[in-house]
């Protein structure tokens, strides 16, 4: 027999809509360390991403009715989590943040915009070190693909920008990282 | 057996923010919204994108309509002077209005997957398109010009004064009418509004290669300053052949 912990996230949120609070639970466990890992990153000198996270699966609760389980639960979850780590940027006023950036409005990406999946794993634990000195429109997609895994149109669904401008900014953050690297050398 | 290791897993756990916020569910304190609530959400953002869209073919078709109306397109090919003029007179804040409102169509439209995921100004340039074909075709149905008729007969409250200032732009030195009498370089012409004027023709006078095809009683358009009735013609062309006189459309309308 099937257990619980063994279903998917869209077959967990099925549970949850019909009341099944502890198919909420094992939903919510899966994603607390996740969200924290990147609230951490994204907002990292914010003290109190605990509340933050507290809030964000308050909201997937509340709001879980108006998500289509015929579509990936992970995208929608991390939305509200950007949007409400948005906030706080917004509320703290510590970066400036366009309601349209240049990049949404005329990103069309070349050839060299994708990363290859091969540089990765290489790159992770440099990038990490120089994350905090990136601009946030950098940082976020940066957090998302190398530490929280998502690809290309999961990135752009979060973020709900264009994924041409998610490979602009990837391949823009990861050479920020590399000229940081560079003077760091010399 | 089906719960088991989800209690055991509750058990191993600390106070972690899961089991806060299960924890508030079980005691009640937190209820999912319902369904309907996202549905009148959805439709709250659709309806806003529909109407924000008709208006938008509305005021691009009546910019179709003011082009036509005051044959704005008969002004192609007469000379920068008259495009300036045109460029002058023409009501600009119907082209802010609608690229506010294409503005705001794709805005709102970046709700939906198809359209957040291309750049916007792809988004934009695509709803340019459709609009510009779209209010063309709507331009051709009687919308505007019933409008224009009833306003100048005053029947027309709330928009009457925009469609009779819209209806008739004030071009300056642009005047259409009948040409009466060709002699030599001093012409005469009767325009719309039934005045007779003289017409000065010099060797600085466009379109001259039609100085000779020209007839006696062809409707023609005439760019020039005007000095106690006598234009002094920049440019000018014939009407009748290439377009037809648009006002006199409005019956057929």
């Amino acid at each position: 027999m099937e257990q619980i912990d063994d279903k998917t996230d869209e077959e967990l949120v099925r549970l949850v809509l019909k009341n099944k609070t502890e198919a909420f639970d094992v939903l919510a466990r899966r994603y607390e360390k996740k969200l924290l890992r990147y609230g951490k990153r994204f907002l990292y000198n914010y003290e109190n991403i605990e509340d933050v996270v507290q809030n964000v699966l308050i909201k997937a609760y509340v709001n879980i009715k108006s998500f289509d389980p015929s579509r990936k639960f992970s995208p929608w979850i991390y939305r509200i989590a950007h949007n409400e780590f948005i906030n706080i940027i917004k509320k703290e006023k510590r970066e400036p943040l366009l309601f349209l950036e240049a990049d949404v409005i005329f990103s069309f990406a070349g050839k060299g915009d994708f990363l290859k999946d091969i540089e990765i794993s290489e790159e992770k634990e440099e990038v990490e070190k120089y994350l905090h000195k990136l601009k946030g429109k950098y940082r976020e997609p940066i957090v998302l693909y190398y530490f929280e895994e998502k690809d290309y149109q999961e990135i752009s669904d979060i973020l709900k920008i264009p994924v041409s401008t998610v490979g602009t900014r990837l391949k823009r953050g990861r050479n920020e990282i590399k000229k940081l690297l560079h003077e760091k050398r010399e | 057996m089906k719960l088991k290791s989800y209690y055991m897993k509750k058990e191993n756990s600390g106070n972690s923010i899961t089991e806060k916020v299960v924890s508030r569910i079980e005691r009640g304190e937190l209820k999912m919204k319902p369904r309907a609530y996202f549905i009148a959400k959805s439709f709250l953002v659709i309806g806003l994108l529909s109407l924000f869209f008709l208006l938008l073919l509305y005021f691009a078709s009546l910019v179709v309509f003011v082009l036509r109306i005051n044959d704005i397109f008969l002004f192609r090919g007469i000379g920068f002077y008259a495009i300036r003029n045109v460029l002058i007179s023409f009501p600009w804040y119907l082209a802010l209005l609608i690229f506010v409102l294409i503005l705001l169509v794709g805005v709102i439209g970046r709700k939906f997957q198809f359209v957040y995921r291309r750049p916007f100004i792809v988004s934009l340039l695509v709803i340019s398109v459709v609009v510009i074909a779209s209010s063309f075709l709507v331009e051709k149905s009687s919308l505007h010009y019933s409008f224009f008729r009833l306003a100048e007969q005053e029947r027309l409250p709330v928009a009457g004064r925009m469609y009779r200032d819209l209806g008739n732009l004030d071009i300056n030195d642009a005047y259409f009418g009948v040409l009466l009498e060709k002699e030599n370089d001093q012409w005469k012409m009767e325009l719309d509004s039934g005045e007779k004027v003289d017409l000065k023709i010099t060797e600085k006078t466009r379109g001259r290669r039609l100085y000779l095809q020209i007839e006696e009683g062809e409707k023609i358009l005439v760019i020039g300053e005007m000095e106690e009735g006598v234009i002094d013609v920049i440019s000018f062309r014939t009407v009748e052949r290439r377009f037809r006189h648009n006002k006199e459309r409005l019956n057929e309308r």
